[in-house]
């Protein structure tokens, strides 16, 4: 059955991937949160701990009343003491607004047994579920060339089943740079900010251009998980002698003997890849994860992801 | 070494085609990547690749090596000599009777025995003979090439038609015994489609010294032909026409028969008659018309034809000239002897007339007297006077003794005839015919040739004998007029057939069915020709057209093209036989080259599969 899904595939590659979690896994999804910063600005009602001080019947701290506080949190027993208004204050939980970016560029339909895209789509699919289930609202952006039409804003796991579909229609298009609408979206939701998730391979974001995004999702008012895809065959490619690589994203092609020392080169410059992506992220507070492709969400991605402390149970 | 299939070398090209093949198969392999931005950097440091050149890699070595292979398999290398030492004859006894025109085997049997007899020549090495020698209608040695640059013989230069209603099988045997070379390995190779006839089925004169190898052309075929087409002129005025057709063939047929007005180009048109035939299983149907004679509006060639096609062509047509032949005149120089006049007067084609010139005499007959030369044709000497110097007598008085039943007088009685006046000597270039039983020194008939001049002498004086009272007489004087003259120009010959035309003179010639002139052969004082193609022939005489006559493929025994006596060809040739149908003249290396090419492409494919494996 393999065999025939990866003919069906070649044969018709642009037809969408179907996503579909059994019941198993969605429990195990229902019991997962991700685990937002406090210092996200979010209403109140979710699920995620905040550390700004709302009036609450749970006492921390109080605070000179002011015209238009709710009468219900003034501390009478203060004023009876004192003769001032004084209003409760304490932490209660929120919901964040998580924002899922997803890479749908060329270079995303890359990779074997199953693109980076497919990837990425699953991923954003379970982050979705989660946000979703825990009250979160969601926006999914899809990022290529252009910003193309997004999903949501959607609060509740009633809205699962539509992110999955809007996740599975997804079509790899040629693109060649992800910042201007990385940028573009920023600047849609700059006010408000949230919880920010890319799933990309990144190839089409230099290293400078993502640091002067991150530069702009700076906390408390962002949280910014980068997840890298990568596919094996990227990450060791095969030494198959006199070659032309060609880019799926420009077209462009370049000649190359893929031989051992070759190879040892590339993956230098791969690490050093990686490490410049990583600097940059910790510099500027955000968190890169990167996935293979070839793992599998609830064996393996989960429990990275939860160890990463990008989820919690 | 020679190539049966020169042309297949071209299939040497392919290697050109596969180092290209090859140079593409070698050239950067295209790998699409998410991105090239990490490689740009290597290949900027990386010494720029090598530029391409001929990857001399194993596999390609190996394809080579197979087109190589395929490709001198499909010239057809051969050699001719392999195993032999020895110079070889080869006498090759080639059927060209008619049936060999039959089209069961493509184009017809005859042209494969033209291309296997090609394949012969091709294949003589430079001390190698070849003497070829056709069958039919007598065997007769066509060619003899022996050695070096003269083994290539243009075999459209030879005349070599199938036409002919018999096989010389035996003479062509006996031809080629008398034809082995001690000095080399003799073997002879009959290529015939084994359709003979019994009368060739004699032993040869001696057992052939050489081994025979029989490649028989054809198979067993049905086969319906117009085997007779003939007139004959009513007494009441007209013309009979008859025609038989017979089925060779284990199953009926329908098929129809055609007549038609012939024209003189050999296009036949208008239609006379369509008469649909339910041909019998091994039957014959004989049709019959009646036409006006040629003078009454009637037509002067008329041709018959055979709907549908079958395995001979060549028998479904045959034509006829209408036009009746003038009799031959016959002219008397010295008294006229009433008795042999009448006699000669009664013989078909003969009239004697007294005004004729004695050049256009078909058969002078000198009576009681001899000129001082003679004229040239045909001579009947009555009484002889003696001394005449034309007669000079033998040097030495030897008693002449007649074979005993000479074809003029066998089986005649003559016992009670008398035989009376002087008698001359024979002269010493004639043979006797008949010698007085009681004086045998004197001759009574004696026949001879003098300066091309045909002659049979009656050495008695007929007016004194009893001859011309007895039965014997007009036998003897028919026989003597058929020796003496050719018989009249049939209406129809079989195809092949030589026929004899009694003029000693050069202007003369037949044209075939296509206006080409036949090749003529001098026979003494006649031309002999030997049509090659069915149709209506026209005899010209001095440019001017005289007579025509119709050359027939139909033979019983030729358009039968099912019997095969193949058995009995040991029994001619008192050798074993050895039948080879599908074998070479050559060594051929074809085998030898396909399991190479093989043997490559098995070691090609397990090179191949551990160069993947290695890869993956």
């Amino acid at each position: 059955m393999q065999i025939l899904n990866r003919l069906r595939r070649q044969l018709h590659p642009s037809s969408p991937s179907q996503i579909r979690f059994d019941e198993t896994f969605y429990r195990r999804l229902d019991r997962l949160t991700l685990q937002a910063e406090r210092t996200l600005r979010g209403r109140p009602g979710g699920e995620h701990p905040s550390t700004r001080a709302l009036p609450s019947a749970e006492f921390t701290q109080h605070r000179p009343y002011a015209t238009g506080d709710d009468p219900r949190y003034v501390d009478w027993a203060v004023y009876a003491r004192s003769d001032e208004h004084f209003i409760r204050l304490g932490e209660t939980a929120q919901e964040v607004r998580v924002h899922l970016l997803v890479d749908h560029s060329a270079s995303m339909a890359w990779g074997r047994p199953r693109t980076k895209l497919d990837s990425a789509c699953q991923v954003a699919a379970m982050l979705g579920h989660i946000a979703l289930a825990t009250g979160d609202v969601l926006r999914v952006a899809p990022l290529a060339q252009q910003l193309g039409a997004g999903f949501g804003p959607a609060t509740g796991k009633a809205r699962s089943h539509a992110l999955l579909q809007y996740l599975g229609g997804l079509q790899p298009v040629r693109g060649t740079a992800l910042a201007a609408p990385l940028g573009d979206y920023v600047a849609t939701q700059q006010a408000k900010g949230g919880l920010l998730i890319v799933l990309s391979d990144l190839w089409t974001l230099d290293v400078g251009e993502l640091d002067a995004l991150l530069a702009r999702l700076r906390p408390p008012r962002w949280q910014v998980i980068v997840f890298h895809l990568l596919d094996p065959a990227e990450l060791s490619p095969p030494a198959l002698g006199e070659t032309e690589l060609e880019d799926l994203e420009t077209g462009q092609r370049v000649a190359l003997r893929l031989e051992p020392a070759t190879i040892t080169a590339y993956r230098s410059e791969l690490q050093s890849w990686f490490n410049d992506l990583s600097r940059t992220c910790t510099r500027h507070g955000a968190t890169i994860v990167r996935l293979d492709t070839t793992w599998t969400l609830d064996t393996v991605v989960i429990p990275f992801l939860v160890a990463r402390r990008v989820l919690q149970s | 070494m020679n190539f049966l299939f020169p042309l297949g070398l071209l299939g040497l090209l392919a290697l050109p085609v596969i180092v290209l093949l090859h140079l593409h198969r070698e050239r950067p392999r295209r790998r699409p990547v998410p991105s090239i931005l990490l490689w740009r950097r290597l290949a900027s440091v990386q010494q720029h690749p090598e530029p391409r050149h001929l990857p001399l890699t194993l596999l390609l070595l190996l394809h080579l090596l197979v087109a190589a292979l395929l490709a001198l398999a499909l010239a057809r290398p051969a050699f001719p000599g392999i195993g032999s030492d020895r110079a070889r004859h080869t006498i090759v006894l080639l059927d060209t009777s008619t049936s060999m025109g039959a089209t069961d085997v493509a184009p017809t049997r005859f042209e494969a025995a033209l291309r296997r007899l090609a394949q012969y020549y091709d294949a003589l090495g430079a001390n190698d003979a070849l003497t070829l020698i056709r069958l039919s209608p007598a065997a007769e040695v066509v060619s003899r090439t022996g050695g070096g640059s003269s083994n290539s013989v243009d075999l459209g230069q030879l005349d070599l038609e199938p036409a002919g209603s018999s096989l010389d099988l035996r003479g062509g045997l006996n031809l080629a015994n008398g034809l082995l070379d001690p000095r080399r390995a003799n073997r002879i190779v009959i290529l015939s489609d084994t359709i003979w006839l019994p009368e060739t089925l004699e032993p040869a004169a001696q057992p052939v010294g050489a081994p025979i190898t029989w490649e028989p052309l054809g198979g067993p075929a049905a086969n319906q032909a117009i085997v007779a087409f003939a007139s004959r002129p009513r007494p009441a005025g007209g013309i009979d026409l008859i025609a038989r057709v017979v089925n060779f063939d284990a199953a009926p047929v329908e098929r129809t028969l055609r007549l038609l007005e012939a024209g003189r180009d050999n296009t036949a048109t208008p239609v006379l008659g369509d008469h649909p035939l339910d041909l019998p299983a091994n039957g014959e149907i004989v049709r019959h018309w009646v036409l006006p004679e040629a003078s009454n509006g009637g037509p002067d060639l008329v041709q018959v034809e055979l709907s549908g096609g079958d395995a001979q062509p060549l028998d479904d047509r045959a034509a006829l000239s209408l036009v009746e032949h003038e009799s031959l005149p016959v002219r008397f120089v010295g008294p006229e002897a009433e008795a042999l006049a009448r006699v000669l007067e009664a013989l078909p084609g003969l009239s004697v007339e007294s005004d004729v010139a004695p050049e256009d005499a078909a058969l002078t007959v000198y009576h009681g007297e001899l000129p001082e030369t003679f004229p040239g044709g045909p001579v009947l000497l009555l009484n002889p006077p003696p001394e005449a110097p034309a007669l000079r007598p033998a040097a030495t008085d030897v008693s002449p003794l007649a074979p005993p039943g000479d074809p003029l007088v066998r089986d005649l009685d003559l016992s009670s005839v008398t035989f009376e006046g002087p008698g001359t000597p024979m002269p010493e270039w004639a043979e006797p015919v008949l010698v007085d039983g009681e004086r045998p020194s004197r001759v009574l008939i004696w026949r001879g040739t003098s300066d091309a001049t045909r002659i049979v002498a009656l050495n008695f004086d007929l007016a004194r004998s009893n001859l011309p009272a007895k039965l014997a007489f007009p036998l003897l004087m028919a026989r003597i007029v058929a020796e003496l003259t050719p018989a009249g120009i049939p209406s129809a010959v079989a195809l092949g057939e030589p026929l004899e035309f009694p003029w000693n003179v050069d202007d003369f010639r037949v044209l075939d069915p296509s206006g080409s002139p036949l090749p003529v052969e001098e026979r003494g004082n006649s031309r002999v020709v030997r049509p090659q193609a069915p149709g209506i022939h026209t005899v010209e005489l001095g440019g001017r057209t005289i007579t025509r006559f119709a050359a027939h493929a139909g033979a019983p025994l030729e358009s039968d093209l099912r019997p095969s006596q193949r058995e009995q060809l040991p029994a001619i040739a008192q050798v074993p036989l050895v039948e080879q149908r599908t074998g070479s003249p050559f060594r051929e290396l074809v085998p030898w080259l396909v399991v190479a090419a093989l043997i490559v492409l098995v070691l090609e494919q397990i090179y191949e599969r551990r160069r993947l494996e290695r890869s993956l």
